[in-house]
Order: C-alpha cells, then structure tokens, then sequence
C-alpha cells in the first residue's frame, strides 16, 4: 500500500491470503430503521452482511441516501434517537456489539473503533485548541496523565505527518488548513490504538491534491498498525483505489460485494454498473480529451471570439483566505490578497472553456468578474465585443445578461424556494421581454421539455425537487433569454455521481443543439477534461497553464497540473475506459490533424 | 446528526411511494418522486399532531371570541357592584370571587379582554410596520443611510423601554391606547434591527445573485425575492411579540398608566386586587392565570411558525 | 485597538443620543413641572403664579438655550436641581441607586446561574417525561408577567410562611425574594435561548466526533457544546440588563422597595425633568458599558473573532 499507482488488484492478492479465520468486524443481516413521527417507520438498512479484516480497507460506496452513512453509525452505536437496529449483529474481534447499553458502547467507542468525520473544519470544536482536542479520547477513556497525554499527542501529529507539533498543540482548528485539521483527527482516532477506523467521507471537503495525502496516509496506517478500516465514500474512483474490498450499497442493501478487483472487472449489477461508468475510475486525460475532439471538429475553426478577458486583475483587502495562509497571525492588520492576476484567456462561439483550480485558486473571482457580478480591478472583459462593466446592484445590466446566464453550483441555494418551476422560467422572460404570456408559457414549456423535464413540475416549488431536477430548472432559467454564453459555475459538483453524468450529457447535448458557448468551472479536472476544449489552470489566482485540452491532458508542462492529473481519484486504476484508450493512442498533441479546430491559435499561448 | 436525519427523511418520502416501474425508472434518470405531505396540507395538519400547539389554538380561539362578544362567557354587567357580595370566595356563582365592591371578578375579566388584546395588537402593528420599514430601507440601502438608521436603533435600544413608555405615556396622556402606542414605539428598534438582518441574510443567498440574470432592475428583485423570504422569521417574531406586548400592557397598567380603575383590563385587575394579596390571593393571581395562559398560547403558535430559528423573548 | 476605539466613540454617540431623545421628548410633553408645582392653586392668579414658577425654573427661554444648559451642565455631572427635593438631581438618584444596583445585580446573577443549570439539566436528563417536564418551564418562565411572580412571592413567604415583611424588607432575604421574582423571566429568556442553540451545537459534526471518542453525555455537553452554545448568549446579555432594569420598577412597585424604579415612575409622571434625565443617561450608560465588556470578553471566548478582524 505504499504508492497508489499499484494498481489494487495486486494488493488485494498479495494481502488477503491467510487472514480469512475471523475477520475484525463482522455485520451480519443487520436491519437499522428510523421512525418518523405519524408514519410507518422507514427502513434504512436491509439485511446488511459486511466484513472488515484487519490490515485492510473495506469501503462502502453508495449515494446519498443509500444508508451509508447509517451503516457506520450501527458499528460505532451513534444511531440518532428515531433510529434503532432491528436485526442482526455487528461483532467485533468476537464481542457483540448490538445491544450494549450505552455505557457499554463508550467505552468501545473511541477505545476500539476510531471515527474520521466528513468534513475536517467543521469536525473539531472551534473553541478549543487542536493538542487538547486530540487528546479527548485519552482522557476520556483515563489513559494516562495530562502530560502524558500530551506527550502522545504531540507524538502522533508527528506521525500523522503535521510539521513543528509543539507550535501546533495550542493551535484553534480555524488556524489550521482543512488538510491539517483531517490529520488531526486522524491523529485523534489514533491515539488510543483503535483496531477499527470508520471513516465518513474523509477526503470529500478536502482538494483533490489534499485528498491524496490523507488516503495515503490511511494506506500506510493500515499497513503499519494493522489497522482495519471501514471507509464510507460516494466515490467508486477512490474506493477502487484505496480498498481491498468493495460493497455497493444502494437503498439500505448492498447490491454488489467482494474483492476490488473482482467488483471492477465484472460489476454484474446493472447499478453498480452505472456507478463504475460515472466514476473517474481509469480516467485517461488523451481519451476524453479525444472524445471531446470528435464534436469540436464541427466547431468551424475561425468562428469569432465571444470571451475576451484581458490582464484581468483583482486583489481583496483583508481577510486572507483559510487556504493560502493557514498560519495568519491573530492580530496582524488589513492584508491584501490577490485573487486573480493578470488572466488572458480567448472562447471562441460553440466551445468549451474549462477553467480548473482548487479551493483559493480566485477561479470564482475570475467567472464573477467575467459575469459582472464583481468589479475588476484591472484588465477588461468583452463579450461579442462589448465591454462588461460592473454594477452595483445590477442596474441596467440586462442587455449584457441577454446574452450572458449563468448556472450555480448548489441548486438547493441558486432557487428561491418560495417560487414554483414556472414562476422561477417566467422571470427572465419578463425580464428581457419576450413576447406574450402566451408566447412565455409556451417558451417555459419548451424549456421543460429541451431540459428533460416533465411538463407538469411547471407548477411546483422547487423545495418538492431533488438535486437533479433542480440543477436543470437552473439549466432552463439560464437558457430562457437564448444567451450566447453559459457560465456554469462547479453544475455537478454538488450532485449524486449517476446525476452528474446526465446534467453533463444534458450540457454536451444542449452544446451541440444550440450552439452554445460555455466557460465551464470545476475543481475537478476529471470532470473538466471530458468537456474542455481548451483548458486553463489556476493557482493561486495566477493561470499556470493555458491551452487546448489534449495538450494540457497529456503533456502537462508544470509539477502541478501533473500532480492534479495524479490526483484524480481512480486514474491510476483500470476502469471500463481502459480498452478504449488504445483508440485515443494514435492521437498525439503533436499530429496536425487534432489541432484542426478552435484551439489551434491557442496553442501558442500556453504560458510556463 | 443532521445528515442523518435528511437522509431518514428523503429515504422515507420514497419509501412512502410505491415503486411503480416507471417511477424506478424516473429515479434512475435523476427524477426523483414527489416528497409526499410537502403541501400545504401538512402545515395545517401540523397542530392537530402536537396536543400542546392545539390547546394553544384553543385557547387563542376561546380568547379571541370573549373579545368578540364577551357575553357569550360572562353575561352580567363588569361593573355592577353589589354591596352584600364583597370579597366573596370563588365559587359556582362566581367563578373568580368577588371584588371589594362586590363586582364579579370572572365578569370583570371576560369583559377585560378586548381592551388588553386589543392594545396588544395596535402596539404590535405599529412595531412591525414602521420597524420592518426601516429595517427594509436601511438593508436595502446600505452604506452610510445603514449605519445611520442602525445608530439611531441603537439608541433608542440603548434607553430601557419601560422608561420610554413612560415618558411617552406621559406625553401622550393615561389610557390603554396610548400604551399601545408607547410600546409600538418601543418595539420599533428590535423590528428594524430584525428585518435588516434578515434582509441583510436573504440578499446574500445565491438565489437573489441569480435573478440579477433576470435582467430586472433592483426594487423588483428585492420586493420579489427579498422581501417575502424576510419577512417570514419578522412575521414570527411578531406574532411572538403579542404575546410579550400582553405583558407590557399589563405591566403599565399594573403600574396604573393605563384605562382609570373601574375599567376592566387584565393588569388592571391583578393591581386592584394586589391590597388583598394576604387573604383574598385570588383576586389578583386568578386574572394573573389568564394573561399567562394567553401568554404561553401565543408563544406557544409563534414558536410553530418560527420551527427551527430562535429569538430571545425578552 | 482602533476598532475598539471606535466601538467607544460610538458608546458615546449612543448616550448622547439617549439624553437628547429623553429631553425633547419630555420638552413636547404638554405642560411642564411648573404646571405639577401649581396644581393646588386656584383662582385668577394661576397663570401669574404659573409664569412666576417658570420664570424661576428657567422654562421660559427657548428650547435650545435650555438643551445646551443641559447638556453643557451633565457633561460637568451637573443635571440641575430636582424640581420637587430642592436637590441635585444626581443626589436624588444615586441616593436610590444602591437599591436597585444591588437587587438588578442579584436578580441577574439568579437568572443566569438557574438558566444556565436548567438548559444543562435539560440536556442531561435521560427519562424522558422528566425532560419534557422540564423543556416545558423556560416557555412559561418568559409568560409568567413580572409583578404576578412578585405577587405570589410575597403571598407565599410574606403572608404564608412569614419569612420576610411585606412591605420594604431590608434583609438579604428580602432582598433575595425580590430578585427572585426579577430573576424568572430573565432566566427564562436565558435558558430558551441556551436551550435552542445547546440543541443546535448538539447536532453539530464536532459534537458528532466528541461522542464517537467515547466522552461521556456530561463531557460532551458540559466541555464541547456548552461553550458554543453560550456565545449568543453572552452577547445577548446587553439586551438582558436593559430588560432587568425595567423590571426593577415593577418589582419595587410589589414589594414597596423605594428604588430608581419607583423614583424614575414619579418624576415622570411630575415631569422633574432633571431626575428623569439622569436615569436615561445612567440607563444608556449601563448599556453602553455592559456592551463594550460583552466585545471585549467575546474574542477573549471565541478566538475566531479577533481572526476575523
């Protein structure tokens, strides 16, 4: 488990032999339901059976709603009040767990299993120092003096990789980066030598540069303390890589259980399936950037610039972001922090711009100044020629905004949820006057159906929407004025993966139909390479690389988009794209005939 | 536990369904059913479920026609004395005793409520209107009319309220409207302050960024996003501060600024009978009992309205 | 530090604010102290008798002259004489202060203490009709109106048990009832609000990770959520002692206690003017103070506050 570019089949083959006897922790038929006041309760989890053997990963991958999350709570017996198992057993190293008493469970819980919350920042105790958090299940389970404890704590950060671990035991969990912030929790789960970890999510809120350290630290934690591990993801990418076992989960019931390799070889279930093709398992850069290529070349390649943006520059005063400066000092006065500088980029009419970044990369700054939506401090931005000029409250903005709409990340937060569908599709037509009501009722009607939505939401709130449907409402507001360009701001980042892969297609589709011109953000270049044509990487507010996306994909030219492209979980791991990438193969950056296209004149201009 | 409990939940609005093929495959492509008993069905289902919310209603509803038509409870004269029945016991003739002139105590009380509710109510609708103003103005503004407003709001929150109510009662004169004008006039500041914040709150909300795409002007994007989605916690607290408004109106009246004694009014009463306190307890603390049951109820229905916020009731 | 500066600066601006409002609005009051000096005179003479008074009180000259005599005379801790004792007005109302202080300051230590106990105990309670029992009092606590509580105190341990004398106690006893009867509503409002936000920090992730270390309820409660929980709280304490003042006139008036509650009542209802500007600009002063101690304890609580500059 050293480096996560051996591929997991191998791992697993070489580790499992010998360790069958008893596994560490047993589910067997476990049964968990909540009650909902007024109704009939709700079962969750249906006939659960999973091991988990010591010195290895088992993940448990599946949506939101699948139970997963449930599953690792009936281990660690943090099920809410409305929540109870009905049947079944979970046992560890041979003692029964279900039905300890509360007293019973604490002193298993925090002792024998360790826990790893989803998100690091908001998984510590704002007001209290970091050391003496980390210290919390020591003394709660009366494990040595107080200094002894801090002496083991300051051991522990240490090994779990945090720098200068005195300086850092006073620390307040704000002060600290969310990356540091996991280790310390990670630090935490082990101090009292847990043989099991549960880990909710641990890498979910971290960047994917970020995410890579941890699981690689839990890798080596396995190995070094065999230590066995139940990790929770919605993530078949990182599960491929990191587990020896798999179990897919969906409606409270595993649908597909068994060896890493054997699972992605052969997923045999139609969900699990579905699951495989829309994870970034086997990502190949060259291939989807190939794939990509087959609609760009209908892309005539001298059709006009939409999006200009020249030498745009912004800096904030004060309040410097969590991620660039994790160790700001307390009193230390107003500081500026330079957002983005000095970014040049080109989109030419029915293309894809993807611009990727990380958490502080200013590639938000960057779309708001490009809709308006913030002023620039330097540097100007045209659109079909015309300069965008910042407003405060967006007066006489209208005409810039026929032509530019924009999709937010968080559908839940991007709708008023007072408003129903039709209201919601009937604000910008009004808004940029178009026709009739019975022309606009007609137009709303269309856009339901262009965005794959049935006729009769018309007339819900989008509070009754689940993810999907609400992100394509979204779609069909930003499309109703007919705008020439779409800004979609991270679409898919807060969806289920199996919803993603349809807004994409949705995207793909409307692209091609429409004609449309798209500045596509993400912090996910896995995401971003299958819609690019040209990409442009950020960091720190500075483009690090700029240019066609097949060139970027494939020769990166900078250690950072090369560790980018290393850190997309599941790249390194075969996956159902493999077979494919020998068609990609013949393409190379270099062969004049995939530089016929958009990105041509770009290509020159690839900075560093 | 919050995860959980949206997980518990969604997991539940599908179960609830029956899976007919064609919705199975709706969910495969993204769509998902109808959370059931979303509607508005449910919100007014909600006090049947909960014994204390519906008692509350009762009580309100009781309250509420004694203001109405105060004889269909008490059918006697609030102010007919009868010099053979002093400072009688409560019994079944006179459910809350007599008073030192022999006035039924439960008549007095019953035909005490419109007075008091209704103060109660004026001072309310005046805090809210002129406080929601200027908390919509200074949100909306921002900038120097903002910190203008605010400093002018933290003055007047800075003065106790019970000394502005009583300089402005001075200035006004004694009665029970012109409480309701005094504490209207108190209850401005925490209105404004309300409003701005949550005007302030819901602005920031992607969804008020978004319309900017609409392509309409401002005042339409603040009356058509803003303003109804901040209103709703400011429509909650005012229907908490009824309730804490029944009590200052009592307490000014207790003090005796308030309607002259022979009026009936709730704090009134309790502080006519307050000289037999020793003896006679039930003069005072039985019309104290109903001014906190009607207390309890309207906290009680603003709680309901207000699920999942939270507000000092001072 | 500059802000903190600013943040007095601004204290200032509010008690100015106080004292202005509180003057002009009692210089709109129709009549004036004057008018209450001559009440029992009749005849043809009231209105030679009723300029005479004016003349000496100095209510004849134009309202700005009078606002700048009075502001220039507080700024040198110089209110005037009250109308009605011939004596500073200051002296007036410091003379009552002590009361008041002492029965404002008891009553808000009660409320805390027993609001802070009751959310914890709240929390920690297993038996589930217990914890509603007790879930159920903040509510009422807030409904039950001020002088009703200071009514059934001193029927209970006046007339009942005879533990203190109904009509001004000057024991601590006495005095302890009577910030009994303050402390139940401001504990209420306490304990509402500690009871919700404990709610919200218990569903909280890093509540969620505490209890699966293995901390024991009370750790869990008492150590991580309390603290979060408390920081509104805190905060809100300025709105608390705003409300305790007023309260003390209510409970002076119950149990006969001669305070600033009873003293501020009667003057402005005589329009001594000196006397009831004293008590705004105290009043404003207390708030203000209380405020500044409340931003200058909060990031010492919660270090995120000075991060964020």
């Amino acid at each position: 488990m050293s480096s996560p570019e051996v591929p997991s089949t191998e791992r697993v083959s070489s580790s499992a032999p010998g360790r069958q006897s008893t596994p560490l922790l047993r589910l067997r038929d476990v049964s968990a339901e909540f009650t909902v006041p007024g109704r009939a309760p709700v079962p969750v989890l249906d006939g659960v059976s999973l091991d988990v053997e010591a010195g290895s990963i088992r993940a448990v991958v599946g949506e939101s709603g699948s139970g997963k999350s449930t599953l690792g709570r009936v281990v660690t017996g943090t099920l809410p009040e409305n929540g109870r198992v009905t049947a079944g057993e979970v046992v560890l190293g041979g003692r029964t767990l279900t039905g300890l008493s509360e007293r019973q469970y604490r002193a298993v819980r925090g002792k024998e299993i360790g826990y790893i919350p989803q998100d690091a920042l908001l998984g510590l105790n704002p007001l209290l120092p970091v050391g003496v958090q980390a210290a919390e299940p020591l003394r709660a389970h009366g494990v040595g003096s107080r200094a002894e404890r801090r002496e083991r704590v300051l051991d522990l950060f240490a090994k779990v990789g945090l720098r200068d671990p005195a300086r850092l035991y006073g620390r307040h969990p704000h002060e600290l980066s969310g990356g540091m912030c996991q280790r310390v929790l990670i630090a935490a789960a082990m101090s009292t030598r847990p043989r099991l970890l549960i880990a909710d999510e641990p890498t979910t809120a971290l960047d994917v540069t970020v995410q890579r350290t941890i699981l690689d630290l839990l890798s080596e934690l396995v190995e070094s303390e065999d230590l066995g591990i139940l990790l929770i993801t919605h993530d078949l990418g990182v599960a491929a890589e990191r587990a020896d076992e798999i179990a897919v989960v969906k409606d409270g019931r595993i649908v597909r259980g068994g060896r890493t390799g054997e699972v992605i070889a052969d997923p045999g279930d139609p969900y699990t399936e579905d699951l495989l093709r829309s994870s970034s398992l086997g990502f190949s850069g060259r291939q989807a950037a190939a794939h990509r290529l087959e609609y760009a070349r209908t892309v005539p390649a001298d059709s006009p610039v939409v999006v200009e943006a020249k030498e745009v520059g912004k800096t904030f005063t004060s309040r410097a972001s969590r991620a660039s400066r994790p160790f700001r000092a307390a009193r230390s006065g107003p500081d500026t922090v330079t957002a983005v500088a000095g970014a040049s980029f080109q989109v030419r009419r029915g293309t894809t711009l993807g611009i990727v970044g990380e958490s502080g990369s200013g590639k938000t700054t960057l779309v708001r100044i490009l809709a308006g939506l913030t002023p620039a401090d330097s540097g100007t931005v045209e659109i079909d020629g015309e300069p965008v000029v910042h407003h405060r409250r967006g007066a006489g903005q209208a005409a810039l905004y026929r032509k530019v709409q924009m999709v937010y990340q968080d559908p839940f937060a991007s709708l008023n949820p007072r408003s129903t569908v039709r209201a919601i599709l009937d604000e910008p037509l009004r808004g940029h006057r178009y026709g009739t009501a019975q022309e606009r009722a007609r137009r709303i009607t269309e856009l339901l159906e262009v965005t794959g939505l049935p006729a009769e939401l018309a007339d819900r709130y989008t509070a009754e929407l689940s993810g999907g449907q609400r992100q394509r409402v979204a779609i069909a507001r930003a499309l109703a004025p007919r705008p020439d360009v779409v800004v979609l701001d991270e679409p898919v980042s807060a969806l289920d993966v199996t919803v993603q892969r349809q807004i994409l297609a949705l995207l793909d589709s409307l692209q091609r139909e429409l004609g449309l011109t798209y500045v596509f953000i993400s912090h996910d270049l896995g995401v971003i390479a299958e819609v690019s044509d040209e990409i442009v990487v950020l960091q720190h507010g500075h483009i690090v690389e700029r240019g066609p996306a097949l060139g970027i994909l494939t020769e990166p030219r900078t250690d950072y988009v090369k560790e980018l492209l290393a850190s997309i979980p599941g790249a390194a791991a075969p996956g159902p794209a493999a077979e494919a990438r020998h068609d990609a193969a013949v393409l190379t950056p270099h062969d004049p005939a995939v530089l016929v296209g958009p990105g041509r004149s770009a290509a020159t201009e690839r900075t560093t | 536990m919050t995860t959980l409990e949206t997980e518990g939940a969604t997991e539940a609005g599908e179960a609830a369904t029956p899976m007919s093929p064609s919705a199975r495959l709706r969910r495969r492509v993204g769509l998902r059913p109808r959370p059931p008993g979303h509607g508005d069905r449910r919100r007014w289902a909600a006090p049947l479920r909960s014994p204390g919310l519906l008692a509350a209603y009762l009580w309100i509803a009781v309250i509420l026609l004694a203001a109405i038509h105060p004889g269909l409870f008490a059918a006697g004269d609030p102010l007919r004395q009868d010099g053979s029945q002093i400072l009688l016991a409560p019994g079944a003739d006179h459910l809350f005793g007599t008073d030192d002139f022999g006035r039924d105590q439960f008549t007095r009380a019953v035909w005490g409520t419109r007075l008091s509710l209704q103060a109660a109510v004026v001072a309310v609708a005046i805090g809210l209107v002129s406080g929601s103003l200027i908390g919509l103005v200074a949100g909306a503004l921002r900038g120097r009319a903002d910190s203008i407003l605010m400093r002018i709001i933290d003055i007047m929150l800075a003065v106790p309220s019970l000394i502005v109510s009583l300089a402005i009662i001075s200035a006004l004169g004694r009665g029970t409207l012109n409480i309701a004008v005094a504490i209207g006039i108190n209850s401005t500041a925490g209105f404004a302050r309300l409003m701005r914040s949550e005007v302030l709150k819901v602005s920031n909300a992607k969804y008020v960024e978004a319309s900017v795409f609409a392509g309409h002007g401002y005042v339409r994007r603040l009356f058509k996003h803003v303003v109804p989605n901040a209103s709703r916690s400011v429509l909650a607290a005012a229907t908490m501060d009824i309730g804490t408004a029944i009590l200052t109106v009592a307490a000014l009246s207790f003090l005796g600024l308030g309607a002259p004694p022979p009026t009936p009014e709730w704090g009134l009463l309790v502080a006519e009978g307050r000289t037999f306190i020793g003896v006679q307890w039930w003069l005072s603390l039985l019309p104290g009992l109903v001014i906190v049951l009607t207390v309890l109820a309207v906290y009680r229905v603003g709680r309901s309205f207000n699920r999942g916020r939270t507000r000092v009731v001072a | 530090m500059a802000r903190y500066g600013l943040r007095l600066l601004y204290g200032v601006i509010v008690v100015w604010g106080a004292f202005t409002g509180a003057f002009f609005l009692l210089y709109v009051v129709p009549g004036d102290a004057a008018g209450g000096l001559t009440a029992g005179a009749d005849g043809a003479d009231v209105k030679q008798l009723l300029a005479e008074q004016r003349e000496l009180l100095g209510l004849d000259r134009p309202v700005w002259v009078q606002y700048w005599d009075a502001l220039t005379g507080a700024l040198q801790g110089d209110f005037g004489e009250s109308i009605y004792q011939r004596r500073p007005a200051v002296e007036v109302y410091f003379e009552s202060f002590p009361e008041t202080l002492k029965l404002a300051f008891l009553g808000l230590l009660l409320a805390v203490v027993l609001g802070v106990t009751l959310s914890v105990v709240i929390e920690l309670t297993n038996w589930k009709w217990a914890r509603e029992l007790l879930i159920s009092l903040p509510p009422v606590a807030v409904s039950l109106p001020p002088f009703l509580v200071g009514l059934v105190l001193l029927q209970v341990f006046a007339f009942q048990l005879h533990w203190i004398k109904a009509v001004n106690d000057p024991s601590f006893g006495g005095l302890l009832i009577a910030s009994a009867a303050l402390a139940v509503a401001g504990g209420g409002s306490i304990s509402q609000l500690l009871t919700a936000n404990l709610r919200g920090a218990l569903t909280s992730p890093y509540v969620e990770t505490a209890r699966n270390w293995g901390l024991s309820r009370f750790d869990v409660v008492v150590r991580h959520a309390l603290k979060n929980a408390a920081l509104p709280v805190i905060t809100s304490l300025g709105t608390t002692v705003g409300v305790m003042v007023g309260g003390t006139v209510l409970t002076e008036t119950v149990f006969s206690r001669l305070g600033v509650g009873r003293l501020v009542v009667d003057a402005v209802d005589g329009r001594d003017m000196p006397v009831v500007l004293v008590a705004v600009t105290i009043s404003a002063v207390i708030f203000v103070a209380v405020n500044l101690v409340v931003d200058a304890v909060h990031p010492l609580l919660d270090k995120r506050i000075q991060w964020d500059g």
